[in-house]
């Protein structure tokens, strides 16, 4: 009771504390006066009765300690003083305090942007999808065309199912100035199934699939605000997309990126113009086979995902009676989407870990350097608590030190993670629409920071605070001595995990140089073409040949070009051919089968191994021949020479002549093998024989000519189609993005990890090197020579750094096997890396011991027995 | 050094109670002449740091014991006087009650030849 009252006196004098300081002043300044004038009238020199007087009181700085503590006046003094003390000390110790700031902000913002990325590749659900547990996607041959999703719709009783064409790449506007947009065809069951709602305008609608109504198209809210500078009145006016007129009816809300996480600019109904959604530019909506279609369904109330399977298993074995079909199954629409993004995913989950990690040593370490300052300034406590400072009152200034360095901290965290999701984001460009920073997860980033650097301040906030007021400087020796083997369990583990992210770094440094080197082709010499012939009308298989000959032939003959081929795909394109099955197919490698000309190997730089390339001779009248890949030749046939053999490659084709075996390319990933199955374009297959791609070689390099050819080629092809001309390069590069994102950010993480693992090495040394000042004294003094001095300190480091590194090769090669899915043509434990990574970090933590020893070696034998 | 340790829980509730009994007897007093007052009672077997009855002061002012005005001392010097209130009369009391009990108790141990 009595306690309460006073606490709640306390506080209601609190807006009067500062005048309560001056009453004191008074007060005391009376009692001294009063008693001087005592001493006086007993007889004493007015000097002798002034220091009576002041022996009597006792020391008054303790007295307004005690005073202030009660009436409320430090809290005022916290706000004030605290500030500016702290204020005065974080300014003068310029190094440490950039150091922690640099650490803690980088730890925090990488951590926190990564850690936003891993949340939108694998945990957010989809944007604008109503319950998107309830949804699964539908897998087996029956759900892959529209004949098969049409019986579907009729059969299934527990799901509401939507069809999804793949995306596709149409032309937006006319066709000689327009742009290309990624284009889904839906049927109109999709929205309401997935529950989305417009932004503008209304989604697709039964009554957009009527045959013969004009043509409808959802825009997404990226393409309305780019093209059309999100014009409100859009809704209702015609654009044309791949040369037919189609209204805009509405515009989907941001973000939506549908279940497929992927980039779509515009939705159109499936069954208007299926034209437009097939690869091949067909109507297939009579086709019972081929894949160009995605069922999706979601569960009817009530239902759950077991009964949708066993119905769909029922449907199947009743279907399949008689042919051969993959059965129907149901996957919920969450598992789907992780096995789509595995690699970015994996890389994700890596480099969350890694820079959790790295932000965890930081810490340790930042607690480490807190410690060592405070014990640099052991004196100056010392000093204070004589004052009459308590306990609380140290305690506090730390604390507010260190919230001024946190507070720091947390801000540059917040731009080093605006930094950080910029730089992913153009690696990984499929995600840039996503707002991984809104203003709620920065609060919590800031939030974050400060929790990371108050924490790390804290412990060695109060150990200052207790060590000091217990009045004994040697007590400091005890109180580390019995965490030193902790402590250092804790840096050989951060040389170790330093070690280990930067053998990671150095394994994908390898990866990525090789999945970008020998492709198999020249993509620094070479310009893809591609023409969409639909956004002009040209439709039909004969005149897309005859209109891409007639470019052809002008592009051939121009003198910027050294040579130029037409394929019916190029490198790195997805290809249409790949369903045409081998003869070995069900146990074989299956091949990508191109139609070319004469000239394309020499246009892509692709060598011929054996044999000899196509000629002019190989046309429609002359016997059957191909070319393929060594490793498509040696995985058909491995014990045989294919050369000029006869072989049936193709289902229900003559056999074909081998001519020649090419050197083997990367295929539509870079990762993968192409496994390459040549036709000359005058002997493709019906179907298959109007050219996608014209590949040109130019004179000049690729960066010189790119300007004039594309206007060039824009000119020929004037009235044919929308032209996209682009360096085969920068295809390579979209492919070889996410490898340099994970060098980049393993890189990075490595580079911080071992940047931290050096500081806590130089903290350790630092802090015993302190400690150890009178016995180097004492040595030194005994004639030990600075060197041996300096060389005690580096083995105590040495010892560390060895057995880190000794710690950190052995986790590296237990963690290998699970990096490499996500490594390229270098094993985990390839020598090179495990040599230099190593030699790299020892080198990085011994340059952290070397300041320490240094310092020991300069020790000035009088001030260091002085001290003690 | 006093004969009494400075700073335990006993010498603050110590103080305290001389303070309130010193108020209860002499009336007014300012800070100095309250601890000139004790050491007097004492005997002068008591000499305590002067400054040490300032914080005691604020505590009990804050607990409502005692309050404090500015006023002219004897010899026309400003200070601040202390006076007992209601409560803190009670206080004395209840408190002298308890110590006196307390005595006898311990006496009961110190002298045990005594009754």
């Amino acid at each position: 009771m009595r306690v309460l009252r006073r606490w709640l006196h306390r506080l209601l004098s609190l807006p009067r504390a500062g005048r309560r300081d001056d009453d004191l002043a008074a007060e005391l300044d009376s009692h001294f006066q009063l008693h001087i004038d005592d001493n006086l009238r007993a007889g004493m020199s007015p000097d002798e009765a002034r220091r009576a007087a002041r022996l009597a009181f006792g020391p008054v700085e303790s007295v307004r300690e005690q005073y202030r503590a009660r009436t409320g006046v430090m809290l005022i003094r916290s706000a004030a003083g605290l500030f500016r003390d702290a204020l005065r000390t974080v300014t003068r110790q310029r190094l440490a305090t950039v150091t922690t700031i640099a650490v803690l902000s980088c730890g925090v913002g990488t951590t926190a942007s990564v850690l936003g990325l891993v949340d939108v590749l694998l945990f957010r659900p989809p944007a604008h999808v109503r319950s998107p547990e309830r949804l699964v996607a539908i897998t087996g041959d029956a759900a892959q065309h529209y004949i098969g999703y049409e019986d579907l719709t009729r059969r299934v009783t527990t799901l509401d199912l939507a069809a999804v064409s793949r995306p596709r790449v149409l032309t937006l506007g006319d066709a000689d100035r327009g742009r290309t947009v990624r284009t889904q065809c839906v049927t109109a069951s999709y929205a309401p199934l997935l529950g989305v709602q417009p932004a503008l305008g209304r989604m697709l609608a039964p009554a957009d699939e009527v045959r013969g109504v004009r043509p409808a198209a959802v825009i997404s809210d990226g393409l309305w605000r780019r093209q059309f500078g999100g014009d409100r009145g859009l809704v209702g006016t015609e654009v044309l997309l791949a040369g037919v007129a189609h209204v805009i009816i509405g515009v989907a809300p941001p973000e939506f990126r549908a279940l497929e996480m992927v980039a779509v600019d515009t939705w159109l109904p499936l069954t208007v113009s299926p034209e437009l959604c097939s690869w091949t530019g067909a109507n297939l909506l009579q086709s019972s086979s081929g894949n160009w279609l995605t069922t999706i369904g979601r569960l009817k109330d009530g239902i759950s995902l077991d009964r949708a399977q066993q119905e769909l298993h029922t449907l199947s074995t009743f279907a399949s009676a008689g042919q051969r079909r993959s059965p129907l199954t149901a996957t919920p629409i969450q598992d789907t989407r992780r096995n789509r993004v595995s690699r970015d995913a994996q890389l994700a989950l890596w480099l969350a870990g890694g820079t959790s990690v790295v932000l965890l040593i930081a810490c340790t370490n930042i607690a480490g350097l807190l410690a060592v300052r405070a014990a640099a300034r052991r004196r100056e406590m010392a000093v204070r608590v004589q004052l009459g400072a308590t306990r609380a009152r140290l305690f506090g200034q730390l604390l507010v030190e260190n919230l001024l360095v946190s507070a720091t901290a947390a801000v540059a965290a917040v731009f080093v993670a605006a930094g950080t999701r910029a730089l992913l984001q153009e690696f990984m460009p499929a995600w840039s629409g996503d707002r991984w920073l809104d203003p709620r997860s920065t609060a919590l980033l800031a939030a974050f920071a400060l929790g990371a650097g108050l924490l790390s301040g804290i412990v060695p906030a109060a150990q200052t605070a207790r060590v000091m007021t217990a009045g004994a400087s040697h007590t400091t020796h005890a109180v580390t001595r019995r965490r030193s083997r902790i402590w250092n369990g804790i840096l050989v583990a951060q040389v170790a995990l330093a070690l280990i992210l930067s053998i990671g770094a150095g394994l994908f440094v390898r990866s990525t140089w090789a999945v970008t080197s020998n492709l198999g082709y020249e993509p620094d010499k070479v310009v893809l073409v591609t023409v969409d012939l639909q956004a002009a009308g040209i439709r039909r298989e004969s005149e897309r040949r005859l209109a891409f000959d007639a470019i052809f032939d002008r592009v051939r003959s121009s003198p910027l070009v050294a040579s130029a081929s037409l394929a019916t795909s190029g490198p790195l394109q997805e290809n249409i051919l790949r369903s045409v099955l081998p003869r070995r197919a069900s146990d074989g490698p299956s091949p990508v089968v191109s139609a070319v000309s004469p000239s394309y190997f020499v246009t892509t730089g692709t060598r011929i191994l054996r044999g000899r390339s196509f000629t002019d001779a190989d046309d429609r009248n002359s016997p059957p021949v191909a070319i393929v890949d060594s490793t498509l030749a040696a995985g058909l046939w491995p014990d045989e020479d294919v050369l000029d053999r006869c072989q049936v490659v193709l289902v229900a084709q003559p056999c074909i002549r081998i001519v020649g075996v090419s050197e083997p390319r990367r295929g539509h990933t870079l990762a993968q093998a192409s496994q390459d199955l040549f036709l000359p374009l005058t002997q493709a297959l019906s179907g298959h024989s109007a050219p996608e791609a014209l590949l040109v070689r130019p004179r000049d390099s690729v960066d010189a000519a790119l300007p004039e050819l594309a206007a060039f080629i824009r000119g020929v092809a004037t009235g044919r189609g929308f032209v996209n001309v682009q360096p085969l390069e920068s295809l390579v590069n979209t492919q070889a993005r996410s490898w340099r994102l994970g060098t980049l950010m393993f890189g990075a993480c490595g580079a911080m990890a071992v940047i931290v693992a050096a500081l806590g090495l130089f903290v350790s040394l630092q802090l015993a090197v302190q400690q150890r000042t009178a016995e180097f004294g004492v040595r030194l003094t005994l004639g030990a020579s600075p060197v041996r001095i300096a060389g005690m300190v580096l083995r105590q480091g040495l010892w560390l750094v060895l057995a880190g590194a000794a710690l950190g090769v052995g986790a590296a090669l237990l963690l290998g096997d699970s990096l490499r899915a996500l490594l390229y043509g270098v094993a985990p434990t390839d020598m090179l890396t495990l040599v230099v990574a190593p030699s790299f970090v020892a080198a990085a933590a011994l340059l952290g011991c070397l300041a320490p020893a240094v310092r020991a070696a300069r020790v000035d034998p009088m001030v260091a027995l002085r001290t003690e | 050094m006093s004969p009494v340790e400075d700073k335990s829980a006993v010498w603050q509730g110590t103080l305290s109670l001389m303070v309130l009994k010193t108020l209860a007897t002499m009336g007014p007093l300012h800070g100095y002449g309250l601890a000139r007052r004790i050491e007097q009672t004492s005997g002068n077997r008591l000499a305590l740091n002067y400054g040490t009855i300032y914080p005691m002061l604020l505590k009990l002012e804050q607990e409502g014991a005692i309050r404090s005005e500015w006023g002219l001392s004897e010899n026309k010097r400003r200070a601040k006087f202390y006076t007992l209130t209601r409560a803190g009369r009670r206080r004395a009391d209840d408190e002298t009650r308890q110590w006196s009990t307390m005595n006898e108790i311990l006496d009961l141990f110190l002298e045990p030849g005594k009754r």
